[in-house]
């Protein structure tokens, strides 16, 4: 034992007080999470384009007003009507130069119609001569309220049934979980378009449409998370204290669920962007003449042959969108739950 | 494709929608009526000229009172079947006709004929309709009044005679496929791509028991059911289709300069029904409204109709009347519409004049109407589009709430007199006013706004009654005056006059169109 000791030394244990001590600051759980987040680069422009893009539509309330979106000169839409997109007459592109259905040679549209020459659309027009760029504008907005005020909903019964269904646990999980299927299994275009019916076409109805049936995937995933984490120690401790059902809910459950909550409202705005150009491509969206992503990309269908640009422009803004969301939604799901991605 | 083994190169013929029915006294859209034209007959067939021209009958001698009129028929008129086509094959068909049971929507049609109203509201039994079969190739038909555009009448699908034998025989089924049918037209199907009711590849092949086949110049005309008409316009320029129709303002204006682009002129006509029964409009406020004349006239002279034309609808033209252009002439061989012209103009400056009059009327500072249109129809959804920007913009205080239904639920709401302003069309059955103008008399079930004015009722019972109605230069006079009538009350809003833009292979020859009735008649129809 003597010789083993003589070889060997103990390197760096100086006492009981600087094994205790932690070296690095301490993190709580979203700065943790907000520097694994950083490291994701595609996640962080993604994070930016969504702020960037939720501001802009905020100021765009004030500058391009729905009346404005809707305007065309009535008497002069053959004047203004089917524009292809033009920045500058100087530029080698962009210029307004389209190859008019039935022509066989590029022209300049603007002066084939007569437009002014002041008078340039950066996006084009469409056949009544309505400005594309204003339309789609509102549009991204009109998309944009719809997937916020969806995701309020989710966020609210989803995750307040969730909560339920996981705590109480028993018949009352066996019965509300049945309630879900059964949610579940109703194929929601034929509600949708009952409801279409009775409260008429409109954003409202589209919000409560979606909001009735969006919630059932986060409570089902917050459900899950409870039922776990209410087996664990430190809710046992918090009861033991004589800690309310309530405030262990709130104070304890929820900010370990919480992470999961965000990951799964950021994964269902984009499918809710897109539930609501599937309506309004079925005419049950918004009201004609207001715009949405979905009706513009409707109506640019009919003419892809001839104007590609009336589709192409609202199907890029509604991608990019949709693809943005999904890569932040990504990038939020490794930050808080390290274990589940690769590094 | 056309086959390769015989010569001449089938005519491949599109329709955009599928086949309703071949039965001739149950059909009433335009495409089935298209196909069952071409394998079914009547008395008479429309020509080239626009005359009715006999077709089944030999002869058809009017008496002076022209209450009477003595038919005789061809000899030796067979059905594809070989049984022989007689005189009583017309009394039964017109009986089934008329016969409520039957429910043929088009059994007004035969309201010229004495007894068949009595009949068709079940007032009175069968045997009192006005047909009389004398021998097997001659009959009578009594008129309850004089109808100078009887001969007409006799071309449409619910005048054609049926064989008893085979109606008996598939009862509520005859007609729904080709294989439970019996032909006496131009055409016939055969069992090889025969018509199953569904299917949207079906043939039609010239009939050997046809009186006049020496006229048939095709063996065989290929049908396809096409929805797209991008497809269809695709599928032209491939050399697989020979005629397709254009109904998009892109197709159409894509396609302006292709080989083969042509525009028929339908007797169709687009327009407004203001909602004036005083109930089920949208709101007491635009009950109240739509009541009142200045308003509706304000509505009439804020539609750019010129406009709408070119961005809805190009290739029709904006209506100047509500009977449309090219479609009937008057006694002096004057187009009827140009005729019967009305100042339907737009003029936004006197619009807003009477707006604000009406408003003030009324005692209302803004307004909100409803306007419904066909949302599964291209140019009456651009239409209604255009109509609601147009109309906000031209009258102050007006908000226009746009309802895109489908099709079928706008039929349904303008039947019950649910809406406020809905985007109509009418087409005419035969070539003579009186089949747009008997629309609107009181009470008529496709008066859907349920206005009543005095003046044209009047007009309109003139027209077609003794004794004016055997003179045709008053006839005239008295349909004019029913235009001016629906003009001055401003009860209507007429937009355009309806144009079929289509392709059609410059090499078929002998393809006839009418405005009214069988659009595409292709019994002397081939390709070169």
């Amino acid at each position: 034992m003597e010789n083993l000791n003589k070889d060997f030394t103990l390197v760096g244990s100086k006492g009981s007080d600087s094994t205790e001590k932690i070296a690095k600051p301490a993190l709580s759980f979203f700065q943790d999470a907000w520097r694994r987040f950083k490291k994701n680069k595609i996640a962080l422009v993604a994070m930016w384009i969504i702020a960037i893009t939720l501001v802009f539509s905020v100021i765009s309330a004030f500058v391009v007003p729905q009346s404005k979106a809707n305007y065309f000169n009535p008497n002069k839409s053959q004047v203004y009507g089917n524009l292809p997109p033009k920045l500058s007459g100087d530029l080698p592109f962009w210029n307004g130069d389209f190859k008019a259905p039935g022509s066989a040679e590029k022209t300049d549209v603007y002066k084939a119609q007569g437009v002014p020459e002041k008078d340039k659309y950066v996006f084009g027009t469409d056949k009544y001569g309505r400005s594309l760029a204003k339309r789609t504008v509102v549009g991204l907005r009109i998309s944009l309220i719809i997937a916020l005020a969806a995701a309020l909903i989710d966020l609210v019964i989803g995750v307040t049934y969730g909560i339920i269904s996981g705590w109480m646990g028993g018949k009352v999980d066996m019965v509300m979980q049945r309630i879900i299927e059964i949610i579940q299994s109703v194929p929601n275009l034929v509600v949708v378009t009952m409801l279409a019916l009775l409260l008429g076409q409109g954003i409202s109805s589209i919000i409560i449409a979606i909001g009735l049936f969006a919630w059932t995937g986060m409570a089902r995933q917050v459900r899950n998370m409870v039922l776990s984490y209410k087996e664990r120690d430190f809710v046992l401790a918090s009861k033991t204290l004589g800690q309310s059902t309530w405030k262990i809910a709130v104070k304890h459950l929820l900010p370990n669920v919480s992470g999961v909550i965000v990951v799964q409202i950021m994964f269902d705005i984009p499918s809710m962007i897109m539930y609501e150009a599937v309506l309004s491509a079925i005419n049950l969206g918004v009201k004609p003449p207001t715009s949405s992503l979905g009706t513009l990309i409707n109506d640019g269908i009919a003419s892809l042959q001839f104007y590609p640009f009336q589709l192409i422009i609202p199907a890029i803004v509604l991608s990019v969108l949709s693809l943005t969301f999904i890569f932040f939604g990504d990038g939020l799901r490794d930050a808080f739950d390290p274990r589940a991605s690769e590094d | 494709c056309g086959s390769k083994t015989s010569e001449q190169k089938n005519i491949q013929f599109s329709i955009p929608t599928d086949v309703a029915s071949l039965d001739t006294t149950i059909l009433t859209d335009q495409y089935s009526y298209d196909v069952a034209g071409n394998v079914e007959e009547g008395l008479t067939r429309v020509d080239s000229k626009g005359n009715a021209a006999l077709a089944l009958a030999k002869s058809i001698d009017v008496s002076k009172d022209g209450l009477t009129y003595t038919v005789t028929l061809k000899d030796n008129l067979k059905w594809s079947n070989g049984d022989k086509l007689t005189a009583k094959d017309f009394v039964y068909s017109w009986k089934r006709a008329v016969d409520p049971k039957t429910g043929s929507e088009y059994a007004y049609l035969m309201g010229a004929v004495s007894g068949a109203n009595d009949i068709i509201s079940g007032k009175s039994s069968l045997d009192t309709l006005g047909i009389k079969a004398e021998s097997d190739t001659e009959f009578t038909v009594t008129l309850a009044q004089p109808t100078p555009y009887f001969k007409f009448l006799l071309s449409e699908p619910v005048y054609y005679p049926l064989d008893q034998k085979v109606v008996d025989k598939y009862g509520k089924q005859y007609g729904t496929s080709s294989d439970k049918t019996v032909y006496n037209g131009p055409f016939m199907f055969k069992s090889d791509k025969a018509w199953t009711g569904t299917n949207k590849n079906f043939s039609i092949y010239a009939n050997p028991n046809y009186y006049d086949k020496s006229a048939v110049k095709s063996k065989q005309i290929d049908f396809q059911v096409i929805s797209n008409a991008n497809t269809g316009a695709q599928l032209y320029k491939q050399g697989k289709l020979d005629f397709t129709l254009l109904s998009t303002t892109d197709l159409i204006n894509a396609n302006k300069k292709t080989e083969g682009y042509t525009v028929f002129k339908q007797a169709r006509t687009d327009y407004i029904e203001y909602n004036q029964s005083g109930k089920n409009a949208s709101s007491p406020d635009a009950q109240k409204a739509l009541a009142n004349q200045d308003i509706r006239q304000a509505l009439n002279l804020a539609t750019n109709r010129a406009e709408v034309v070119k961005t809805a609808l190009p290739g029709s033209t904006a209506a100047t009347s509500f009977t449309p252009v090219g479609m009937s002439k008057t006694s002096t061989g004057e187009d009827f519409a140009t005729y019967a012209k009305q100042d339907y103009s737009y003029d936004p400056t006197k619009a807003k004049e009477l707006w604000a009059k009406g408003l003030k009327e009324l005692g209302l500072t803004k307004l909100s109407l409803s306007l419904e249109a066909a949302g599964d129809l291209a140019p009456s959804e651009a239409t209604a589009n255009f109509l609601q920007t147009a109309y906000q913009q031209n009258l102050p205080g007006l908000t226009v709430n746009l309802k895109l239904v489908p099709f079928k639920q706008r039929l349904n709401d303008a039947q019950n007199g649910n809406f406020d302003m809905v985007l109509s069309g009418w087409g005419g059955d035969y070539a003579e006013p009186s089949t747009f103008l008997q629309l609107f008399t009181t009470g008529q079930s496709y008066n859907d706004g349920k206005f009543s004015s005095k003046t044209y009722d009047d007009a309109f019972k003139a027209a077609t009654t003794t004794p004016d109605v055997l003179e045709p230069a008053k006839v005239d006079e008295h349909y004019k005056a029913a235009e001016a009538a629906l003009y001055e009350g401003s009860y209507i809003n007429p937009i355009d006059f309806q144009a079929n833009p289509a392709l059609m292979n410059p090499k078929i020859t002998g393809l006839e169109f009418h405005s009214t009735g069988l659009a595409y008649d292709l019994k002397s129809a081939y390709i070169k």
